[in-house]
């Protein structure tokens, strides 16, 4: 996709002639572009037809086109209950947190790991905050179990006495205690993942405009607010706008393995994809699966285009479209 | 240097792009042939299934049937396929290629299967999965085929049982044979009842075990007298008949075929206050309500003293083996039962892909019938994966073994050798346990969730809220119940109910 904009761009402010002799001379840029553009049509468009699967009573002996049309019945039960409310509010909360809070500490990570001189350590530091995102969710949720069981967990046995706190905490039945539980667990797993990219961009700013804000007397501080923020800020709206797409998933592995699944915790850790899940799991209904996942794209599609209109708005060179 | 750089890379875009047309043609090739195949093949089957034996033989005929394999692939499959495929052969002209799938896999790849038309025949289905796969048309009806071909799999079930497996009417598969019933109790380890001298005649019912629970308790310091794992007491100890869902039951088995909502029965809220009771006098391990260990393993562990149970013939040996101590076990209820889910735990079933399900007909009557092929398919060759030791035990070889299964798995294991650790006569007492138990008056009933299947998914969500810590006794009921009854009520379990009832009343009406 980046090959496509930016072989498209040139040639948009060049005219009849000159545009044949462009193309002749990026030919082979554009044939290099087939495949990308290929992968992109057969894995992501063609299977874009399963959309109709939503609306349709699946039976493989009709075939997926032959089967009956339901209209909007596979989508009732995302909204019938209750728990519809509590579901898409958990949802969008928890990444509203994660979008904002994740922005401002993977860019404070970036930022000081940018001030670290010796490359060793630096590589150390490195390599020990992106470790978590390596480890499977799984396994996360049973470091989390290390720390809260009830009967051994190193929360009930060494930290809240050390804190002068007697009673046990039933940590997999009070709800209340998880939305920061899960905030903290996502950040300990993604932070060195998601800082690499604000990482990568600090690398690319100039040392010379630090060594000219320096001669002028300008703090440390003022050199970050001034240089740094302003110098990546396409960066950092560039990576909202593509999370903000994903506003309506949610971490599958982080909000159904690392409760456990309790059901005491349904309150603040249920979201969309665990409903959909421990709703559909037994009988497996393709239909209905696939409404939930039509809902979300289309929720998330809806907030990237809002998202870009109002970053147009602000300022036109760093929407995405 | 220049230019040949440009030209590599030119030649680089193009072999990618080469490859993947490739690809995908293939791709496309493929499905074209197997959807235009699989019309056609059903119209003849249509046709054909009325025809005489001897000519529905005349050709030779390939099976493809897939099972489920738990752990790796066995690596001598096709030795045993080639054994069977010799008796097959000379049966019913036709042989066999087993498709083993890993169970990890299993759900997807039949789904894939099925829906991109691949050819297959014979497959097991879960109890769970097989009323989906009927309503999305995988699987195709078979009473024609049975009664042309599947004299020896009615006598095998017994038709009683076989019914279970009917939907709307309609049979889409068969049970395996297996114990079609459960009793409820607890099972106990014997050193420690011994140990401090408690008498298991005196344990009738679940008031009895409060004292016994107390005496380990005391006497065993970090012994959870009662294991909840990842079942829990309340699904072992039944007093109705579950009619799928639980969304809905009959209360006795019987209760005149009117279906009630058991959350709201007093026997209900009874019993979760005493295993709230229980929990609080610490008979209970602490972590119940979200542990992913189960209850054999803790007992192993010697962290749990007793876990709930439905016993059968076997099971208490099969536990024993497990644990590698006595066990002991006390009936709780006075009778074993058998309802519909207790049948269908798995099933056989044809494939709406299979080209000739004549022949997969007959082989699935062989399966249920004919003594080779089913030691075959679960202890393998004899002399290589087994050794005889009496006319009906065996006994596996010292050195790994490169053919394994699952007797579950098997349609009829009541024809196979027993291992020489289990009871010989395991089987005739399951099929005497089968014919003794008491049969739930809606023995046969299967509820299509399909009219309600929003209110199922939405229902589903609440018992994954709240039954587990309440049934772990974890959460004191008194405030909690309710909650639980009222979202149910707001779910849409009333409708739920209503919807079963109408279908049962249908059921029993044509029944008659």
């Amino acid at each position: 996709m980046e090959q496509a904009t930016s072989a498209a761009v040139p040639l948009d402010v060049l005219k009849g002639k000159k545009r044949k002799n462009k193309y002749r001379k990026y030919w082979p840029l554009m044939t290099m572009m087939i495949p990308g553009l290929l992968y992109l049509l057969f894995n992501n468009y063609l299977p874009m037809a399963g959309i109709v699967i939503a609306f349709k009573d699946v039976n493989f002996a009709k075939g997926i086109l032959q089967s009956d049309w339901t209209g909007f019945d596979n989508f009732e039960y995302l909204f019938k209950t209750s728990d519809a409310y509590i579901i898409t509010r958990n949802t969008i909360l928890y990444n509203v947190v994660f979008l904002v809070l994740g922005t401002v500490l993977s860019l404070a990570c970036a930022i000081l790991l940018n001030e670290i001189k010796n490359k060793l350590l630096l590589k150390a530091y490195q390599s020990l905050i992106t470790l978590p995102h390596l480890i499977s969710m799984v396994i996360v949720s049973y470091l989390v179990y290390a720390f809260l069981s009830p009967e051994v967990g190193f929360m009930n046995k060494t930290i809240l006495p050390w804190l002068g706190i007697e009673d046990e905490v039933l940590w997999y039945f009070e709800s209340k205690y998880w939305p920061v539980i899960l905030t903290l667990v996502h950040f300990w797993k993604g932070i060195g993942f998601s800082s690499i990219v604000f990482f990568a961009a600090l690398l690319g700013i100039d040392e010379e405009y630090y060594e000219a804000a320096r001669l002028d007397g300008a703090s440390r501080w003022k050199q970050i607010r001034h240089i740094t923020l302003p110098i990546i800020t396409p960066i950092i709206i560039l990576m909202t706008l593509l999370s903000v797409g994903r506003i309506f998933y949610s971490d599958f592995g982080l909000f159904y393995q690392v409760p456990l699944n309790s059901g005491a915790l349904f309150e603040t850790t249920a979201t969309i994809d665990t409903y959909v899940f421990n709703g559909l799991m037994g009988s497996g209904d393709l239909g209905m699966s696939a409404a939930a996942g039509l809902y979300q794209s289309i929720v998330g599609f809806i907030l990237v285009v809002l998202a870009n209109y109002s970053v147009r708005l602000y300022s036109k060179d760093n929407a995405l479209f | 240097m220049r230019r040949k750089t440009k030209y590599f890379s030119l030649l680089l875009a193009a072999a990618v792009f080469i490859s993947l047309l490739a690809a995908c043609s293939s791709n496309t090739g493929n499905n074209e042939g197997n959807n235009s195949t699989a019309p056609t093949t059903n119209e003849e089957n249509g046709g054909q299934a009325t025809t005489s034996g001897d000519e529905a033989t005349k050709d030779p005929y390939e099976i493809t049937l897939a099972m489920p394999v738990f752990g790796s692939i066995p690596k001598d499959i096709e030795v045993v396929q080639a054994e069977i495929n010799k008796i097959s052969q000379a049966k019913i002209n036709a042989t066999v290629k087993i498709l083993p799938i890993s169970i990890g896999a299993w759900q997807q790849q039949m789904n894939l299967m099925m829906s991109g038309g691949e050819k297959l025949d014979l497959a097991f289905t879960f109890g769970q999965s097989y009323p989906s796969q009927v309503a999305m048309g995988q699987i195709e009806p078979i009473d024609e085929l049975l009664s042309a071909y599947g004299e020896g799999i009615k006598q095998a079930i017994g038709t009683e049982y076989l019914k279970s497996a009917e939907v709307s009417g309609k049979h889409y598969g068969v049970p395996t044979l297996h114990d079609y019933a459960g009793q409820s109790g607890i099972i106990m380890r014997k050193d420690l009842l011994d140990k401090y001298k408690i008498n298991i005649d005196s344990i009738k019912t679940l008031d009895d075990l409060d004292s016994v629970f107390k005496t380990i308790k005391e006497n065993e310091p970090g012994m959870a007298p009662l294991a909840i794992g990842t079942g829990g007491p309340l699904d072992s100890y039944v007093t109705y008949d579950r009619l799928g869902d639980r969304f809905g039951v009959l209360p006795g088995f019987d209760n005149g075929l009117k279906i009630e909502n058991y959350y709201e029965s007093t026997e209900y809220a009874d019993l979760l206050n005493r295993m709230h009771q229980w929990f609080k006098a610490g008979y209970i391990n602490k972590d119940a309500a979200t542990t992913q260990i189960p209850e054999i393993d803790m007992v192993k562990e010697d962290k749990a003293f007793s876990y709930f149970a439905r016993n059968k013939p076997g099971y208490v040996s099969e536990q024993e083996r497990g644990i590698g101590k006595e066990m002991v076990f006390v009936n709780l209820l006075p009778e074993a039962y058998s309802a519909t889910s207790d049948v269908m735990v798995g099933m056989w079933t044809i494939s709406q892909n299979s080209e000739n399900q004549q022949r997969a007909m007959m082989f699935l009557n062989l399966m249920y019938t004919d003594k080779d092929i089913a030691n075959l398919m679960l202890w393998g060759v004899e002399g290589k994966h087994y050794m005889k030791v009496t006319e009906t035990s065996i006994d596996l070889p010292e050195t790994t073994v490169d053919y394994a299964t699952q007797s579950w798995l098997m349609a009829n294991p009541f024809l196979t050798y027993t291992h020489v650790d289990t009871e010989p006569d395991v089987w005739t007492k399951m099929k005497a346990f089968n014919e003794e138990a008491v049969k739930s008056k809606a023995l046969g009933f299967s509820f299509n969730a399909e009219p309600v299947k929003n209110e199922i998914t939405a229902l589903n969500n609440v018992v994954q809220q709240y039954r587990k810590i309440l049934e772990t006794g974890t959460i004191d009921p008194t405030k909690r119940l309710p909650e639980f009854i009222a979202k149910l009520k707001a779910a849409g379990i009333d409708k739920v109910i209503v919807e079963k009832q109408k279908q049962l009343d249908a059921w029993a009406a044509a029944k008659q």
